[in-house]
């Protein structure tokens, strides 16, 4: 056990707090701080990996028994998936921090103080491994996250706030109503509440159609994530939420939080109810498939640039749930590497967008065209990112796509090539997103005038740029961290 | 006052009220005084619980065990509700008496062992509660003590014949260890006592007084109603009829727990239905206490246990805790608005106060059961109970509706954070020292609760 882990573990959060205390006046002493803070964040989630022994194993960080809390105990653990996307969501905040420094709002501690909470809450609800730590931190993210959008947002950021919000947390409900159920259970059989995986894996929930336990407790957990992801039809909050947040909102959003969905199928489900995953296993498939294409032509007649690329979200959310519910190894490991692929390029594509509306002050891509004539160095950069997300070869986006279907394709032959069709509308949605932004001719006056991104401001890009194309050239980099979990999440891991 | 028996601490409480209600006609200082005596009688009171655990006066009237947990627990509520009150108007003081006879009725309710004491107590805290909201002085404040009135008449005269049928089923009145000879009329006495139980907590369809009643009280009395109300005869009403349904025929017993379960899971969809469409915020509260009523009444379908006991008191306390916060603050933010009940008056709140804001989304999403609230732990004890009865069916249905009530609980903490210029023009709400006081005891109660039940009332 890592007797330093509950420091490292509350650093977010201390650091949420500190914003709290900083003075308001100093703005440029809050941003060093919290660009400090995403380091130290960034910098403590690497040398927890690092130290890992084995990152195919789960280990145990920290156990603490709660004796106060209907005698539940708490258990941190990692192993290299959590790890993995720990490192991502440390990334994912530096990124943050620094495409937002030139942020002008009144208040800036606020807005670090929700960035920085809501990174913790993540970081939690990765290491938690018995379902109720995992339960707390995956509603603590809700609340950051509907402020963030709630005050830091667009136009309609209430409507789309509260929809977010109220969807999210309604699939919440639903896991909580299993997690009753499994207590309940457990306590009859052990004369405790307590649910980790030793105690559910003894629960043995029967499975015998759709109305036995073991089914109706997978559906009630199933929805919950499919909402968090999102799957078609249970996307609707996707849109608002992305065109309504901040950017910073965008990039957590896309970057990590939609993540979290398939990483809670990937510990709590998979392994847990195998024969309900068995049984429903072609429905999701066809339901990823769906979210694919429909996300794509969804995309693909969006005038909002921003609404473009929450499409294009869905869209690729379902080649991970493809391929984590094909339970093929070779789709697994696809999916995972592609929750890191679209980690790096979905962001990459809302900082693009936030350099484009701050200086615009417009997400309609009529408005823009012809861009690469005084954004240059945008205009690059912006093409490689959003070469990644349409899946080019040599890119981070074509690794994940393509084993993902490749390994489906063994399992489900037309859903491997319902999925295909995807990959075959990515380009037209996404290269007409580049054509009407940066190519052609300058129509509109008031662009000429426009500056180019400063250095500050490409750096983000250039980090997400080079991760694209290094990825995609050399995908061990990533496959190579979370592989000896592969069995678990492919197999009864119990 | 350790040698003082109960009785005489009974008759020290109602003198020192007489006394205020009557020093009420002094000139001056006559409301400062009632106050102060109102004040001294709740306090007294609270003091003498702690010098025994068992308090009886004879077969008809016991308090022991969880009664008096609850009953110190409902009397430090209500010593603060009077410290909240305050004395700067004639209303709030009269209110302040009205809410001990109120008190008084429940201790009595609390600690009925038969049906006539049963009856006079919850008469005397329904006619305090049709006084409360008759004399709130607002637009349609009588016409609702008038429809409240008669419609809580109809059901004691129900309640008065569901007595008789358990007379004529028992041989007598007492609710405890009678023998039951007729399990026909036992049934339908059980029957016409649940009906009546529907009707003073307001589940669906029994409702019909609820909202009418709601939004023509004051927030005082509102609160107040939650945590004598609902509180004790929540409390007193679940137990009760647990223990009788376990003199029931199993046959007549499953008929009834089937009718309960109904009403339970209509009461949290209809109220949380209707709560969402709801414009002005008192209404808003009303519906979601029908739904919490639905949550609540599932206890009556299991079987009587001390730890169920605490359990049921702790859901009951924490939630007319947090909900009677909810109703004090929006009070605040009301006070400055032309329009008092609309439900805009959280728009911008964050912006005005940001301590009461914070506070307010915290009883909010404690409501919602949001986790490390007390809302939470509470929430998932009692649904863990009612699965470990195999209650699933029934459960699940609970939690869904629950998901609806989510909206409109999140509709207020959405309110709170909006930026309305307008709102934002309105002079910075201010906490008086005793508000603030009772803010504190409410945000801590709700995170104790929330980060460690167990701690509480036996809770394992």
């Amino acid at each position: 056990m890592d007797q330093l882990f509950i420091i490292k573990f509350l650093i977010p959060l201390l650091w949420a707090i500190g914003f709290v205390m900083a003075p308001k006046q100093n703005e440029k002493a809050i941003k060093l701080f919290a660009l400090i803070g995403s380091f130290v964040v960034l910098a403590y989630s690497i040398k927890m990996y690092a130290d890992l022994p084995d990152p195919g194993q789960l280990t145990e960080l920290f156990k603490f028994d709660m004796p106060l809390f209907f005698n539940l105990t708490y258990t941190f653990a990692m192993d290299g998936l959590s790890g993995l996307l720990l490192i991502l969501n440390a990334f994912l905040l530096v990124m943050v921090v620094i495409a937002t420094w030139e942020i002008k709002t009144d208040k800036l501690r606020l807005y670090y103080f929700l960035i920085f909470s809501l990174i913790w809450a993540v970081n939690g609800s990765l290491l938690a491994t018995s379902i109720y730590g995992f339960y707390i931190f995956w509603e603590a993210m809700l609340i950051p996250l509907f402020i963030l959008v709630g005050v830091f947002g667009g136009e309609n950021r209430r409507y789309a706030s509260f929809k977010f919000f109220l969807m999210t947390a309604g699939g919440s409900i639903l896991m909580l109503a299993a997690m009753c159920y499994m207590s309940a259970m457990a306590y009859k059989l052990n004369g405790s509440y307590d649910l980790n995986y030793e105690v559910i894996k003894s629960l043995n929930l029967r499975y015998s159609g759709f109305w036995s336990p073991q089914s109706l407790v997978f559906w009630a957990f199933s929805i919950a994530f499919f909402l968090k992801v999102p799957v078609f039809p249970f996307h609707s909050w996707l849109p608002d939420a992305h065109v309504e947040a901040p950017t910073a909102g965008s990039i957590l959003l896309a970057g990590i939080l939609l993540k979290l969905g398939i990483y809670g199928f990937l510990r709590f489900v998979i392994p847990v109810y195998p024969q309900a995953v068995d049984a429903y296993r072609d429905i999701i498939l066809y339901l990823g498939a769906i979210g694919i294409i429909y996300g794509a032509l969804t995309a693909w007649v969006q005038k909002d640039i921003k609404k473009l690329v929450a499409f294009s979200s869905i869209s690729h959310m379902g080649f991970i749930i493809m391929g984590v519910f094909s339970q093929n190894p070779f789709a697994v490991k696809g999916a995972i590497f592609q929750m890191v692929a679209h980690g790096i390029s979905t962001p990459g594509l809302f900082i693009g967008v936030h350099y484009l509306y701050t200086r615009t002050h417009t997400k309609k891509m009529e408005m823009y065209g012809g861009l690469a004539k005084v954004m240059p160095r945008f205009a690059v950069l912006f093409f490689l990112i959003t070469a990644g997300s349409m899946a080019v070869p040599m890119t981070c986006g074509f690794v994940g796509e393509f084993m993902v279907i490749a390994g489906t394709y063994e399992i489900n032959k037309v859903v491997a090539i319902l999925a295909a069709t995807g990959i075959m509308l990515s380009p037209i949605y996404l290269l007409k997103m580049y054509h009407l932004t940066a190519l052609g001719e300058l129509h509109h006056e008031e662009n000429k005038s426009l500056s180019d991104i400063s250095v500050l401001e490409a750096a983000p890009m250039i980090v997400l740029s080079v991760l694209t194309i290094l990825l995609g050239l050399y995908p061990k980099l990533v496959t190579g961290m979370f592989e000896g979990t592969i069995n678990f999440f492919t197999h009864s891991g119990l | 006052m350790e040698n003082l028996t109960f009785v005489e601490n009974i008759l020290i409480f109602i003198a020192l009220n007489a006394a205020a209600l009557l020093s009420l006609n002094i000139k001056k200082v006559g409301k400062q005084i009632a106050y102060g005596l109102s004040l001294i009688a709740a306090v007294t009171f609270f003091c003498m619980l702690y010098q025994r655990d068992v308090f009886t006066l004879s077969e008809l009237f016991t308090l022991d065990g969880n009664k008096v947990l609850l009953l110190k627990l409902v009397s430090l509520l209500n010593v603060l509700m009077i410290l909240i009150n305050g004395w700067t108007s004639l209303e709030k003081v009269r209110s302040t008496m009205l809410i001990s006879y109120m008190f008084m009725g429940g201790v009595f309710l609390l600690g009925a062992n038969e049906l006539i004491t049963f009856y006079v107590a919850m008469e005397t805290i329904a006619l305090v509660g049709y006084a409360l909201v008759a004399t709130s002085d607002l637009e349609n404040s009588r016409e609702a003590a008038v429809k409240y009135l008669i419609q809580g008449s109809v059901v004691s005269v129900i309640f008065l014949l569901g007595a008789a049928f358990y007379l004529g089923a028992t041989g007598g009145l007492s609710l405890v260890g009678a023998t039951v000879a007729n399990q026909e009329l036992y049934a339908i006495a059980l029957g016409i006592f649940i009906l009546t139980a529907c009707f003073k907590l307001g589940a669906f369809p029994f409702h019909a007084w609820i909202a009418d009643v709601y939004s023509n009280v004051t927030l005082g009395n509102l609160a107040v109603n939650f945590f004598i109300s609902k509180i004790i005869i929540g409390f007193k009403f679940i137990t009760l009829l647990q223990v009788l349904l376990l003199e029931c025929d199993p046959h007549f017993k499953d008929i009834l727990i089937r009718i309960v379960q109904v009403i339970a899971v209509m009461s949290a969809f209809y109220g949380n239905i209707i709560g969402i469409v709801q414009g002005q915020f008192k209404r808003i509260i009303a519906y979601s206490s029908v739904a919490h009523t639905g949550y609540m009444l599932m206890m009556i379908c299991m079987n009587p246990d001390e730890l169920l006991e605490k359990q049921l008191i702790s859901y009951l306390v924490i939630y007319s805790m947090t909900a009677t916060g909810v109703i004090l603050i929006l009070n605040q933010f009301a006070q400055l608005n032309e329009n008092k009940d609309s439900s805009d008056i959280l728009k911008s709140g964050f912006y005005r106060n940001k301590g009461l804001a914070i506070i307010l989304s915290v009883c909010v999403l404690s409501l919602g059961g949001i986790p490390l609230t007390s809302g939470f732990a509470m929430k998932y004890m009692m649904f863990t109970n009612f699965f470990k009865e195999g209650f699933n069916i029934e459960t699940t249905s609970i939690f869904i509706s629950s998901v609806i009530g989510l909206a409109y609980y999140i509709r207020f903490v959405s309110d709170l954070f909006t930026e309305n210029e307008e709102k934002m023009k309105l002079p910075t709400i201010k906490t008086r020292f005793s508000e603030s006081l009772v803010h504190a005891i409410i945000l801590l109660s709700i995170f104790t609760f929330g980060i460690a039940p167990s701690l509480f009332l036996g809770l394992k």
